[in-house]
Protein backbone atom coordinates (compact mmCIF):
# COMPACT_ATOMS: atom_id res chain seq x y z
CA UNK A 1 0.00 0.00 0.00
CA UNK A 2 1.01 3.72 -0.80
CA UNK A 3 -0.66 6.33 -0.68
CA UNK A 4 1.26 9.74 -2.46
CA UNK A 5 0.40 13.52 -2.68
CA UNK A 6 0.52 15.91 -4.83
CA UNK A 7 -1.05 19.62 -5.42
CA UNK A 8 -2.68 20.70 -8.88
CA UNK A 9 -4.02 24.51 -9.32
CA UNK A 10 -7.14 24.64 -10.22
CA UNK A 11 -9.93 27.54 -9.65
CA UNK A 12 -8.61 26.61 -6.34
CA UNK A 13 -5.60 24.91 -4.95
CA UNK A 14 -6.54 20.65 -4.91
CA UNK A 15 -4.62 18.59 -3.05
CA UNK A 16 -4.37 15.02 -4.46
CA UNK A 17 -3.64 11.67 -2.90
CA UNK A 18 -2.63 8.90 -5.10
CA UNK A 19 -3.70 5.52 -3.53
CA UNK A 20 -1.83 2.18 -4.67
CA UNK A 21 -3.22 -1.30 -3.02
CA UNK A 22 -6.41 -2.88 -1.74
CA UNK A 23 -7.94 -0.27 0.54
CA UNK A 24 -8.76 -2.44 3.62
CA UNK A 25 -8.63 -1.80 7.48
CA UNK A 26 -4.86 -1.14 7.64
CA UNK A 27 -4.41 1.15 4.32
CA UNK A 28 -8.00 2.75 5.70
CA UNK A 29 -6.04 3.98 8.79
CA UNK A 30 -3.15 5.41 7.06
CA UNK A 31 -6.08 7.07 4.61
CA UNK A 32 -7.60 8.74 7.62
CA UNK A 33 -4.39 9.90 9.42
CA UNK A 34 -3.32 11.54 6.27
CA UNK A 35 -6.55 12.97 5.56
CA UNK A 36 -6.30 14.59 9.04
CA UNK A 37 -3.06 16.14 8.99
CA UNK A 38 -3.41 17.31 5.44
CA UNK A 39 -6.90 19.23 6.69
CA UNK A 40 -5.20 20.25 9.70
CA UNK A 41 -2.43 21.76 7.32
CA UNK A 42 -4.63 23.54 5.21
CA UNK A 43 -6.40 21.38 2.61
CA UNK A 44 -9.61 22.58 1.77
CA UNK A 45 -10.47 20.38 -1.77
CA UNK A 46 -9.14 16.94 -1.92
CA UNK A 47 -9.26 14.59 -4.53
CA UNK A 48 -8.76 10.95 -4.88
CA UNK A 49 -7.36 9.18 -7.19
CA UNK A 50 -8.21 5.44 -7.24
CA UNK A 51 -6.85 4.32 -10.31
CA UNK A 52 -4.83 1.55 -8.32
CA UNK A 53 -6.83 0.65 -6.00
CA UNK A 54 -8.14 -2.69 -6.60
CA UNK A 55 -11.10 -2.49 -4.32
CA UNK A 56 -12.16 -0.79 -1.49
CA UNK A 57 -13.10 -2.49 1.61
CA UNK A 58 -16.05 -1.24 4.46
CA UNK A 59 -12.95 0.99 6.30
CA UNK A 60 -11.97 2.24 3.33
CA UNK A 61 -15.64 3.59 2.75
CA UNK A 62 -15.38 4.66 6.43
CA UNK A 63 -12.05 6.77 6.03
CA UNK A 64 -13.71 8.38 3.14
CA UNK A 65 -16.74 9.24 5.55
CA UNK A 66 -14.92 10.69 8.20
CA UNK A 67 -12.89 12.89 5.48
CA UNK A 68 -16.09 14.43 4.15
CA UNK A 69 -17.49 15.32 7.30
CA UNK A 70 -13.98 17.04 8.59
CA UNK A 71 -14.05 19.22 5.10
CA UNK A 72 -17.83 19.72 5.45
CA UNK A 73 -17.22 20.99 8.95
CA UNK A 74 -14.43 23.33 7.57
CA UNK A 75 -16.20 24.80 4.77
CA UNK A 76 -17.99 27.89 5.84
CA UNK A 77 -19.95 28.42 2.43
CA UNK A 78 -22.59 25.39 2.86
CA UNK A 79 -25.65 25.27 5.56
CA UNK A 80 -26.75 21.87 6.52
CA UNK A 81 -30.68 22.58 5.58
CA UNK A 82 -29.35 23.20 1.86
CA UNK A 83 -27.14 19.98 2.11
CA UNK A 84 -29.56 17.39 3.29
CA UNK A 85 -32.08 19.03 0.95
CA UNK A 86 -30.20 18.24 -1.84
CA UNK A 87 -28.92 14.94 -0.57
CA UNK A 88 -32.97 13.68 0.00
CA UNK A 89 -33.14 15.34 -3.80
CA UNK A 90 -30.36 13.19 -5.07
CA UNK A 91 -28.59 16.38 -6.09
CA UNK A 92 -25.58 17.07 -3.63
CA UNK A 93 -22.32 16.54 -4.42
CA UNK A 94 -19.93 17.01 -2.38
CA UNK A 95 -17.42 20.55 -3.09
CA UNK A 96 -14.33 19.36 -1.30
CA UNK A 97 -14.29 15.75 -2.10
CA UNK A 98 -14.09 14.10 -4.92
CA UNK A 99 -13.02 11.08 -6.78
CA UNK A 100 -10.31 9.91 -9.95
CA UNK A 101 -10.43 6.77 -12.19
CA UNK A 102 -11.92 4.46 -9.52
CA UNK A 103 -11.30 0.87 -10.84
CA UNK A 104 -14.48 -1.78 -11.77
CA UNK A 105 -14.52 -2.71 -8.04
CA UNK A 106 -14.18 0.25 -6.54
CA UNK A 107 -17.04 1.38 -8.49
CA UNK A 108 -19.08 -1.28 -7.14
CA UNK A 109 -18.38 -0.57 -3.07
CA UNK A 110 -19.11 3.06 -3.73
CA UNK A 111 -21.96 2.49 -5.53
CA UNK A 112 -23.23 -0.34 -3.03
CA UNK A 113 -22.80 1.88 -0.14
CA UNK A 114 -24.57 4.89 -2.03
CA UNK A 115 -21.34 6.86 -1.74
CA UNK A 116 -21.41 7.65 -5.27
CA UNK A 117 -24.70 9.88 -4.65
CA UNK A 118 -22.70 12.09 -3.01
CA UNK A 119 -19.31 12.07 -4.34
CA UNK A 120 -18.23 12.81 -8.26
CA UNK A 121 -16.33 10.59 -9.88
CA UNK A 122 -14.19 11.91 -12.82
CA UNK A 123 -11.94 9.58 -15.29
CA UNK A 124 -9.04 12.47 -16.16
CA UNK A 125 -7.24 14.50 -13.54
CA UNK A 126 -7.99 18.04 -15.34
CA UNK A 127 -11.43 18.10 -15.51
CA UNK A 128 -11.06 16.07 -11.87
CA UNK A 129 -9.46 19.91 -10.67
CA UNK A 130 -11.65 21.82 -12.62
CA UNK A 131 -14.84 20.12 -11.33
CA UNK A 132 -13.47 22.09 -7.98
CA UNK B 1 -12.06 -36.04 -2.10
CA UNK B 2 -14.89 -34.90 -0.73
CA UNK B 3 -15.76 -32.73 1.89
CA UNK B 4 -17.66 -33.05 4.35
CA UNK B 5 -21.00 -31.22 3.42
CA UNK B 6 -20.61 -33.69 0.75
CA UNK B 7 -19.24 -31.29 -2.28
CA UNK B 8 -17.09 -33.14 -4.83
CA UNK B 9 -13.72 -31.18 -3.70
CA UNK B 10 -10.65 -30.74 -5.84
CA UNK B 11 -8.37 -29.14 -3.94
CA UNK B 12 -7.54 -27.47 -0.62
CA UNK B 13 -5.07 -25.16 1.41
CA UNK B 14 -4.93 -24.37 4.53
CA UNK B 15 -3.28 -21.41 6.58
CA UNK B 16 -3.38 -20.49 10.39
CA UNK B 17 -2.19 -16.68 11.66
CA UNK B 18 -2.68 -14.93 14.58
CA UNK B 19 -5.69 -12.78 13.86
CA UNK B 20 -4.34 -9.18 13.64
CA UNK B 21 -4.62 -6.77 10.62
CA UNK B 22 -1.34 -6.78 9.65
CA UNK B 23 -1.47 -10.24 8.47
CA UNK B 24 -4.44 -8.80 5.65
CA UNK B 25 -2.27 -8.30 3.03
CA UNK B 26 -0.15 -11.99 4.02
CA UNK B 27 -4.00 -13.95 3.89
CA UNK B 28 -4.53 -11.88 0.24
CA UNK B 29 -1.38 -13.44 -1.38
CA UNK B 30 -1.84 -17.12 0.07
CA UNK B 31 -5.22 -16.82 -1.54
CA UNK B 32 -3.72 -15.48 -4.44
CA UNK B 33 -1.11 -18.14 -4.95
CA UNK B 34 -3.86 -21.20 -4.06
CA UNK B 35 -6.31 -20.13 -6.27
CA UNK B 36 -3.69 -19.48 -9.19
CA UNK B 37 -2.95 -23.08 -8.75
CA UNK B 38 -6.23 -24.13 -8.15
CA UNK B 39 -7.69 -22.51 -11.23
CA UNK B 40 -7.51 -20.69 -14.37
CA UNK B 41 -5.98 -17.28 -14.18
CA UNK B 42 -9.42 -15.66 -15.84
CA UNK B 43 -11.25 -15.89 -12.85
CA UNK B 44 -11.27 -12.57 -11.39
CA UNK B 45 -10.40 -13.19 -7.65
CA UNK B 46 -11.26 -9.56 -6.07
CA UNK B 47 -14.35 -9.80 -4.90
CA UNK B 48 -13.99 -13.14 -2.88
CA UNK B 49 -10.65 -11.60 -1.57
CA UNK B 50 -12.15 -8.07 -1.16
CA UNK B 51 -15.81 -10.58 0.88
CA UNK B 52 -12.03 -12.19 3.36
CA UNK B 53 -10.86 -8.83 3.91
CA UNK B 54 -14.40 -7.77 5.86
CA UNK B 55 -14.72 -10.84 7.17
CA UNK B 56 -11.23 -11.01 8.81
CA UNK B 57 -11.34 -7.47 10.00
CA UNK B 58 -14.90 -8.24 11.24
CA UNK B 59 -12.99 -10.93 13.48
CA UNK B 60 -10.42 -9.31 14.54
CA UNK B 61 -11.85 -5.37 15.37
CA UNK B 62 -15.48 -7.26 16.87
CA UNK B 63 -14.58 -11.18 17.37
CA UNK B 64 -11.49 -10.93 19.21
CA UNK B 65 -11.77 -7.09 20.30
CA UNK B 66 -8.03 -6.63 20.10
CA UNK B 67 -7.27 -9.53 22.12
CA UNK B 68 -4.92 -12.34 20.88
CA UNK B 69 -6.30 -14.82 18.81
CA UNK B 70 -5.70 -17.14 16.18
CA UNK B 71 -7.59 -17.25 12.19
CA UNK B 72 -7.70 -20.28 10.10
CA UNK B 73 -8.12 -19.50 6.26
CA UNK B 74 -9.01 -22.59 4.21
CA UNK B 75 -8.73 -22.21 0.43
CA UNK B 76 -11.11 -24.80 -1.33
CA UNK B 77 -11.64 -25.12 -4.93
CA UNK B 78 -14.93 -27.70 -6.06
CA UNK B 79 -16.32 -28.50 -9.26
CA UNK B 80 -17.54 -25.02 -10.07
CA UNK B 81 -16.92 -22.79 -7.03
CA UNK B 82 -14.23 -21.55 -4.83
CA UNK B 83 -14.58 -21.48 -1.33
CA UNK B 84 -12.70 -19.93 1.45
CA UNK B 85 -13.58 -20.75 5.07
CA UNK B 86 -12.63 -19.29 7.98
CA UNK B 87 -12.69 -20.26 11.54
CA UNK B 88 -11.79 -18.42 14.61
CA UNK B 89 -12.06 -19.15 18.30
CA UNK B 90 -13.69 -15.49 19.32
CA UNK B 91 -17.35 -15.37 21.09
CA UNK B 92 -19.75 -16.74 18.57
CA UNK B 93 -20.83 -14.74 16.14
CA UNK B 94 -23.47 -14.86 13.16
CA UNK B 95 -22.38 -12.23 10.70
CA UNK B 96 -25.03 -13.62 8.16
CA UNK B 97 -27.91 -12.74 10.66
CA UNK B 98 -26.31 -8.57 10.63
CA UNK B 99 -29.19 -6.55 9.18
CA UNK B 100 -28.31 -4.16 6.13
CA UNK B 101 -27.84 -0.48 7.15
CA UNK B 102 -29.48 2.29 5.47
CA UNK B 103 -27.52 3.13 2.20
CA UNK B 104 -29.52 5.92 1.93
CA UNK B 105 -29.17 8.49 4.48
CA UNK B 106 -26.82 11.32 4.80
CA UNK B 107 -23.30 10.59 4.82
CA UNK B 108 -22.76 12.16 8.56
CA UNK B 109 -25.57 10.62 9.83
CA UNK B 110 -24.48 6.87 8.99
CA UNK B 111 -23.77 4.03 11.38
CA UNK B 112 -20.10 2.87 11.69
CA UNK B 113 -21.61 -1.06 11.68
CA UNK B 114 -22.83 -3.66 8.98
CA UNK B 115 -21.45 -2.09 5.93
CA UNK B 116 -18.71 -4.47 5.78
CA UNK B 117 -21.36 -7.57 6.17
CA UNK B 118 -23.80 -5.70 3.85
CA UNK B 119 -20.94 -5.95 0.91
CA UNK B 120 -19.50 -9.47 1.51
CA UNK B 121 -23.35 -10.60 0.99
CA UNK B 122 -23.05 -8.72 -2.34
CA UNK B 123 -19.69 -9.91 -3.09
CA UNK B 124 -19.87 -13.81 -2.89
CA UNK B 125 -22.66 -16.03 -4.32
CA UNK B 126 -23.12 -18.04 -0.45
CA UNK B 127 -22.27 -17.08 2.74
CA UNK B 128 -22.75 -19.73 5.53
CA UNK B 129 -22.47 -19.67 9.65
CA UNK B 130 -21.88 -22.01 11.77
CA UNK B 131 -20.71 -22.05 15.55
CA UNK B 132 -18.21 -24.43 15.90
CA UNK B 133 -19.01 -27.46 18.13
CA UNK B 134 -15.95 -26.42 20.58
CA UNK B 135 -16.60 -22.96 20.71
CA UNK B 136 -15.77 -20.50 18.03
CA UNK B 137 -17.29 -19.45 14.60
CA UNK B 138 -16.86 -20.93 11.06
CA UNK B 139 -17.64 -18.82 8.26
CA UNK B 140 -17.67 -20.05 4.55
CA UNK B 141 -17.37 -17.57 1.57
CA UNK B 142 -18.34 -19.01 -2.14
CA UNK B 143 -17.88 -17.90 -5.11
CA UNK B 144 -18.82 -19.52 -8.27
CA UNK B 145 -15.99 -19.86 -10.72
CA UNK B 146 -15.76 -20.15 -14.86
CA UNK B 147 -13.75 -23.24 -15.28
CA UNK B 148 -11.72 -24.64 -13.33
CA UNK B 149 -8.09 -26.15 -14.30
CA UNK B 150 -7.88 -30.30 -14.50
CA UNK B 151 -7.42 -31.79 -11.72
CA UNK B 152 -3.90 -30.59 -10.08
CA UNK B 153 -3.50 -29.26 -6.89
Amino acid sequence: MELTTTQEQGRVPVTVFHLKGELDAVFAEQLRRQGREAIASGTRYLLIDLAEVPYIASAGLRAFQEIFTLLREDSKDEGDKDVYQGLRDGTYKSPNLKLLNPTRHAVESLSAAGFDMFLEIHHNLRDAVAAF
Amino acid sequence: MTSGAGIAMRAEASLRLSADLGNLAAIRQFIREKAATFQDDDNDLEPILQAVDESVTNVVVHGYRGQPGAIEIEVRLAENSLAIRLRDQAPPFDPTAVPSPDVTSPLEKRPVGGLGVYLTRRLVDEMIYRPMPQGGNELTLVKRIVKPRGNQA
